[in-house]
C-alpha cells in the first residue's frame, strides 16, 4: 500500500488551501486497500463455503450443490441472500447489547489479519515491521467474541459451547506462537515480507525443509491453527451433534452469516500464514529478492504462486474436516499441553542449535536442506503408496466377488 | 431342567407358598414373591440371572402379575404369577434382586396402578406425572381434556348437525 | 390458541418444578436439559443432566414422549389388524417385530407355518438386521463427529430399502410377516438380485472398516468409555449386541432356536475388549459390524437352500385362538424382542405385552453416567442403540 501511496503522492499530490495533502492520499489509499481486503475476504468466504460443500459431497460419494449458476457457483450468493432475509431473533432474556456486538468481535479479529498478508512482492495492505506479532495478537479478539456470543444467548448449551471454545483457543495459541517463533528465529524479522525474503523460491529454500525441527514445527503450527479455527478434528465447540451449533445456536439471519464468514475467512488465514512462514510465500524459483519487484510479470507470477500454495492447503484443511472424527475436550487439552507445547519448545531449542552449528548460506547448509527435503518427499511418497496399497486390496477383492470396478460406474441394483 | 423339577425345587424351599401350577410356571403367594425371586436367582441349579419381563394382566375381577425369568447358563426359563386384588394392589419390589425391575415396575405402576413397596423411585414413566387413572385397566375411561387441551374434537368433514354415516365419511 | 399457550407454559413450569424436586443441585452444579429435540439423542428422548461443568454427576432419563398406547390398542383390534402396529414398535427392525407377534399368535392358535415361509422370514429379518445395524453404527459415528461414514452406510441401506420394496412394497414399515406365513412371495430374479447385492456389499464392509473402525481418534473416543460388566448387563436385562459385547454368549437364534435358524451355520460374535475393556462402547460398535458379516453368511445360505412351496398357512379370516397365553422371543437387531400374548377366546387379544431391548438399555444409562463427560454420554446413547419408539411403545 505504501508503494502505491508513494507513487500517487509523487505524481498526483495537489495543494489544498496551500497545505500539503499527502495525508489525504494516504488516507484514501488506506481505506481503499482495507475495502479491497474486505472484498477479497468476503469473496473467498463465499467461494470457500461452496468449494467445501462440493468437496464434502465428493468425499461422501454424492455430488454437492450444482444447480445454482454454472456448476453451482452462485450457491453462496443464494445462501447469503436467504440468510439476510431471515427474521432477526433475539432470545427472550438475552443480553441485547452483548448479543448484538458479539459477532463483530469475531469478525474484526479475523478481518484484521488480512491487512498484513503479502500477496505478492509489493502487494500488501500494510507492511508492518511486526506483522506476525500483530496477527497473533489480533486473533485473540476472537475469544472475546465467542464467549460473549455464548453468554449472551441465555442458553446453557450455548454457554457450554462458548466456554469450551474459549478454553480451546486460548490453549492452542501457545503452540501456535511458539512454532512461529521458530520461523522468526530463522528469518530474523517479525515482518511478513521479511520472513518471505529470507526464504527462497526452490523447495529446499523454504523454512519447512530447513531442519527436521522446522519440519516438526510446521505440523505443530498446522494442528494449532486447526484448533484456533474450530475446525474438525477440534470442532467440539460447535459440535453439531451435541450442541447443534454451540455458541452460535441462537443466532439467525445476518448475525449467523457473520460468525460463519469468520470461520471460512479463517481457512484462508491459517493456510496463508503457513505458506508465508514455512512454504516460501510468493517467492518465485531462481529469482532473487531484488529482481522480484522488477517487472509486473514477475510480481503477478509471485501472486499466482502464493494463491496456488494457499489454496492447496485450504483443500487439505477441508478434506480433514470430512474424514476425521472429533476429539473430546479433555483429549484436546491433553494434546495441547502434554504434547504440542513441549514439542514446540524442543523445536525452538533444536532450531537454535542447528542455526549455531550450521550456517544457512554455506554448502553444507544447502546439502542438509536438500537431504531434509528428500526425506520429506520420500515420506510423502510412502504415505501415498500405503494408501494405494490398501485401496488395491479392497479393489481386487471387489473385482473378485462381483467382476466389476468398485467405484466406477457407480453401483446400481441389477 | 424342565419346568416341573424347577417348581419342585422351589416347593422344597417354600412349601406353603407355591400354589397352582400351569404349563410354563406356577402361581406363588404375593408376600413371599421377593424371597422366592431371591432364591431363584441365588440357587445354583436354577440360577435365574435375568428377569426378562414383568407385566400385569387385568382379568376383570383381579390383577395377575407375571414374571418371566430365564437363565442364560442353564438355558431354561420359568414363569411366576401372582394374584392381586384390584383395589389395593400392593406387592414388594424385586428391584434389589434384578436391577431391571426398576423400570419395569415403574411401567406396571404407571399403566396398572400396582403399588410396589421399597421401590427406590416409583413414579410414572410413560405418562405425564399428573395424569389421572391407569390406562391398561379394563375399566379405564380416557379423560376428556388435559390441561385445557381437549381430548376429542369435532370431525371437520361432517357438516353441522349431522352424525357420522357412511355417506359423509371419507372413503 | 391462547389456552394452548397457557397449557404449554404450565407444563414447562411443572417440568422445572419436577426437576427441582428430583434433585436439588448443590454448590456449583448445573441442571441442563438435553431436551426432547436434540440432534444426537436418537429419537425423542429427554435427559436431565446434573453437571459440574463438563463432567456429569447424574443423568435422569425421561421417556414417554412417544407413548402411543400400542398395548392398549392391542386390546381393541383383532389379531390380524395388530400386525401393522408392531411395525411401528421398532421401525428400524420392523420385520423382527412382526415376526415376534406372528410367532406368539401361531403358538396360541397352533398354526403351522410352511417351510418356504420360514425361509422367507429369515431372509427378510436378516436383510432388515443389516439395514438396522448400518443406521445404528452410522448414527453413532456421526455423533462422534465423522460425517462421512454415515452417508456411505446410508447409501448401502438405500439398496436394502429398494430390495425390500421389491419384496413387499414398503421401505420402512413392512407389514410383511403375517400370522401364518408371509404376505408376498420372492421370485427367482429377486433372489438373484439379493445375492448379487451381497456380493457387492461384503467388500464394502471392509472399506468402511478401513475408513472409521481403526481410526485412532475414533478408538480413543470410544474405548474404555463406560464398560458394562457381564453381571450388570444381566441384572439390567440388556439384550442383543449390548449383552454380547459384555462377554455373555447368548443369542436367541442359537440358544432358543426358532424358525429355521438351526439349519444355518453362523457364528455368534462376542465382545472381548477389542481395543479397550470388555463391554465398552467400542466393543458394541465392532460387534455390530461383525454381526453384519454373519448376517450376510446366513442370507447366502438361506437364498441357496430355499425350498418351493406355500407361503401362507390356511388361517381363517378372523383368528380366534383358544383361551391361553403364549410367549415368543425373536432376536431383532436391537436384541431380544419378547412378546407375551394372552387370549380369552375372542377375536381380540386380552393382553399384548412387548418388552423391547431399548427400554432396558435406557434404564442403564442413569447408572452409567456418573462421572462421565457429556460428550461421552452421547457416545453411550449411540452405542447402546436406543430407538425411541421401542422405549415408549
Amino acid at each position: 500500500m505504501w508503494y502505491l501511496a508513494n507513487y500517487l503522492e509523487k505524481n498526483y499530490a495537489v495543494s489544498i488551501n496551500g497545505q500539503e495533502s499527502a495525508w489525504l492520499i494516504y488516507l484514501i489509499v488506506a481505506i481503499a486497500s482495507a475495502l479491497v481486503m474486505l472484498g477479497f475476504a468476503s469473496l473467498f468466504a463465499g467461494l470457500a463455503s461452496f468449494v467445501e460443500r462440493r468437496i464434502a459431497g465428493r468425499i461422501m460419494a454424492r455430488v454437492g450443490p450444482n444447480r445454482v449458476g454454472p456448476q453451482g457457483l452462485f450457491q453462496f450468493v443464494a445462501d447469503g441472500l436467504k440468510l439476510i432475509m431471515k427474521e432477526d431473533l433475539i432470545p427472550n432474556g438475552a443480553d441485547r447489547f452483548l448479543f448484538k456486538i458479539a459477532p463483530y468481535f469475531v469478525f474484526a479479529g479475523m478481518l484484521g489479519t488480512f491487512v498484513v498478508l503479502p500477496f505478492g512482492a509489493n502487494i500488501v495492505a500494510a507492511n508492518m515491521d511486526v506483522g506476525i506479532f500483530y496477527i497473533i495478537s489480533i486473533t485473540a479478539l476472537v475469544v472475546v467474541g465467542i464467549i460473549l456470543g455464548g453468554w449472551a444467548s441465555n442458553s446453557k448449551w450455548s454457554m457450554f459451547g462458548g466456554l469450551r471454545s474459549a478454553a480451546q483457543i486460548v490453549s492452542y495459541e501457545i503452540p501456535l506462537a511458539l512454532s512461529i517463533l521458530v520461523v522468526v528465529l530463522l528469518s530474523g524479522s517479525l515482518s511478513t515480507q521479511g520472513i518471505i525474503s529470507a526464504q527462497g523460491g526452490l523447495p529446499w529454500d523454504w523454512f519447512i525443509f530447513h531442519s527436521p525441527f522446522a519440519f516438526i514445527a510446521f505440523f505443530i503450527y498446522f494442528v494449532s491453527a486447526l484448533a484456533e479455527g474450530n475446525r474438525t478434528p477440534f470442532d467440539l465447540p460447535e459440535a453439531e451433534s451435541e450442541l447443534v451449533a454451540g455458541y452460535c445456536t441462537e443466532y439467525s439471519g445476518f448475525r449467523f452469516v457473520v460468525f460463519f464468514f469468520a470461520e471460512w475467512a479463517n481457512l484462508w488465514i491459517m493456510s496463508a500464514i503457513a505458506v508465508i512462514c514455512f512454504l516460501g510465500g510468493w517467492r518465485v524459483p531462481f529469482i532473487s529478492v531484488e529482481e522480484s519487484t522488477s517487472s509486473w510479470g514477475i510480481i503477478l507470477l509471485g501472486l499466482a504462486i502464493f494463491m496456488v500454495k494457499t489454496l492447496a492447503l485450504v483443500v487439505v484443511v477441508i478434506q480433514l474436516r470430512w474424514t476425521l472424527p472429533r476429539l473430546r475436550l479433555d483429549q484436546m487439552m491433553n494434546l495441547c499441553w502434554k504434547y504440542l507445547v513441549p514439542g514446540s519448545f524442543v523445536c525452538i531449542l533444536g532450531t537454535m542449535t542447528w542455526m549455531v552449528l550450521i550456517d544457512w548460506n554455506s554448502m553444507i547448509g544447502l546439502v542438509l536442506r536438500v537431504v531434509v527435503f528428500a526425506g520429506a518427499f520420500m515420506l510423502l511418497a510412502y504415505y501415498i503408496y500405503r494408501i494405494r496399497f490398501n485401496y488395491m486390496i479392497d479393489r481386487d477383492n471387489y473385482k473378485k466377488m462381483t467382476g466389476k470396478d468398485m467405484w466406477y460406474p457407480p453401483y446400481r441394483l441389477p | 431342567m424342565d419346568v416341573q423339577s424347577q417348581i419342585n425345587l422351589i416347593k422344597g424351599k417354600f412349601p406353603n407358598e407355591v400354589l397352582e401350577n400351569f404349563a410354563t410356571g406356577t402361581f406363588v403367594n404375593a408376600e413371599k414373591l421377593k424371597a422366592i425371586c431371591q432364591f431363584c436367582r441365588d440357587n445354583e441349579e436354577l440360577s435365574m440371572q435375568v428377569l426378562t419381563c414383568m407385566t400385569a394382566v387385568d382379568l376383570g375381577d383381579h390383577l395377575e402379575l407375571v414374571y418371566h425369568l430365564i437363565s442364560y447358563s442353564k438355558k431354561h426359563d420359568l414363569v411366576l404369577k401372582v394374584t392381586l386384588p384390584r383395589d389395593n394392589a400392593v406387592i414388594d419390589s424385586v428391584e434389589s434382586v434384578w436391577k431391571t425391575a426398576d423400570w419395569q415396575e415403574r411401567e406396571c405402576f404407571d399403566l396398572f396402578g400396582v403399588n410396589f413397596k421399597n421401590h427406590p423411585d416409583l413414579r410414572r414413566i410413560m405418562l405425564p406425572d399428573d395424569w389421572q387413572g391407569h390406562p391398561l385397566r379394563k375399566d379405564y375411561t380416557p379423560p376428556t381434556e388435559y390441561h385445557g387441551m381437549s381430548h376429542t374434537r369435532k370431525n371437520p368433514l361432517i357438516p353441522e348437525g349431522q352424525s357420522a354415516t357412511t355417506e359423509n365419511s371419507n372413503g | 390458541m391462547q389456552q394452548r399457550k397457557i397449557a404449554m407454559v404450565k407444563q414447562e413450569l411443572k417440568d422445572l418444578h419436577e426437576l427441582k424436586q428430583l434433585y436439588q443441585p448443590v454448590a456449583d452444579e448445573m441442571l441442563v436439559n438435553m431436551g426432547p429435540q436434540h440432534p444426537s439423542t436418537h429419537g425423542v428422548l429427554n435427559f436431565l443432566l446434573v453437571t459440574d461443568g463438563e463432567v456429569m454427576h447424574k443423568a435422569v432419563a425421561h421417556v414417554g414422549y412417544l407413548h402411543r398406547g400400542i398395548e392398549k390398542i392391542g386390546e381393541a383390534v383383532e389379531y390380524n389388524g395388530f400386525v401393522p402396529f408392531t411395525d411401528r414398535v421398532d421401525y428400524l427392525a420392523a420385520m423382527s417385530a412382526n415376526q415376534g407377534f406372528a410367532m406368539a399368535v401361531e403358538k396360541l392358535a397352533s398354526i403351522q407355518v410352511p417351510e418356504r415361509a420360514e425361509y422367507l422370514r429369515v431372509i427378510a429379518t436378516e436383510l432388515n438386521r443389516i439395514a438396522s445395524h448400518l443406521v445404528a453404527n452410522g448414527a453413532m459415528a456421526m455423533d462422534i463427529g465423522a460425517f462421512t461414514p454415515f452417508v456411505h452406510w446410508l447409501k448401502e441401506r438405500e439398496f436394502v430399502n429398494d430390495l425390500m420394496e421389491e419384496l413387499c412394497g414398503a421401505r420402512l414399515t413392512y407389514n410383511y410377516i403375517r400370522i401364518g406365513g408371509v404376505a408376498f412371495d420372492c421370485g427367482k430374479e429377486l433372489a438373484e438380485k439379493i445375492v448379487k447385492w451381497i456380493d457387492h456389499f461384503e467388500p464394502m464392509v471392509d472399506e468402511f472398516d478401513r475408513l472409521i473402525t481403526n481410526n485412532e481418534i475414533f478408538v480413543q473416543r470410544l474405548a474404555n468409555v463406560s464398560p458394562i460388566s457381564a453381571e450388570e448387563a444381566m441384572s439390567y436385562n440388556l439384550v442383543g449386541p449390548n449383552l454380547r459385547a459384555s462377554g455373555v454368549d447368548w443369542d436367541i437364534r442359537r440358544d432358543v432356536p426358532y424358525s429355521v435358524y438351526s439349519k444355518f451355520d453362523f457364528k455368534i460374535p462376542v465382545g472381548k475388549g477389542f481395543r479397550g475393556t470388555v463391554g465398552d462402547c467400542y466393543d458394541r460398535f465392532v460387534l455390530r459390524i461383525l454381526e453384519i458379516r454373519e448376517s450376510c453368511k446366513i442370507l447366502r445360505q438361506a437364498l441357496a437352500t430355499m425350498p418351493e412351496g406355500e407361503i401362507m398357512a390356511k388361517v381363517p379370516k378372523t383368528i380366534k385362538p383358544p383361551k391361553g397365553e403364549a410367549i415368543a422371543r425373536v432376536e431383532s437387531a436391537r436384541g431380544e424382542l419378547f412378546y407375551y400374548v394372552v387370549s380369552d377366546g375372542s377375536s381380540k387379544p386380552l393382553r399384548v405385552k412387548i418388552r423391547a431391548g431399548s427400554f432396558t438399555a435406557m434404564s442403564i444409562i442413569e447408572h452409567l453416567s456418573k462421572g462421565v463427560m457429556i460428550a461421552d454420554l452421547v457416545a453411550i446413547i449411540g452405542s447402546l442403540d436406543v430407538v425411541a419408539p421401542e422405549v415408549d411403545r
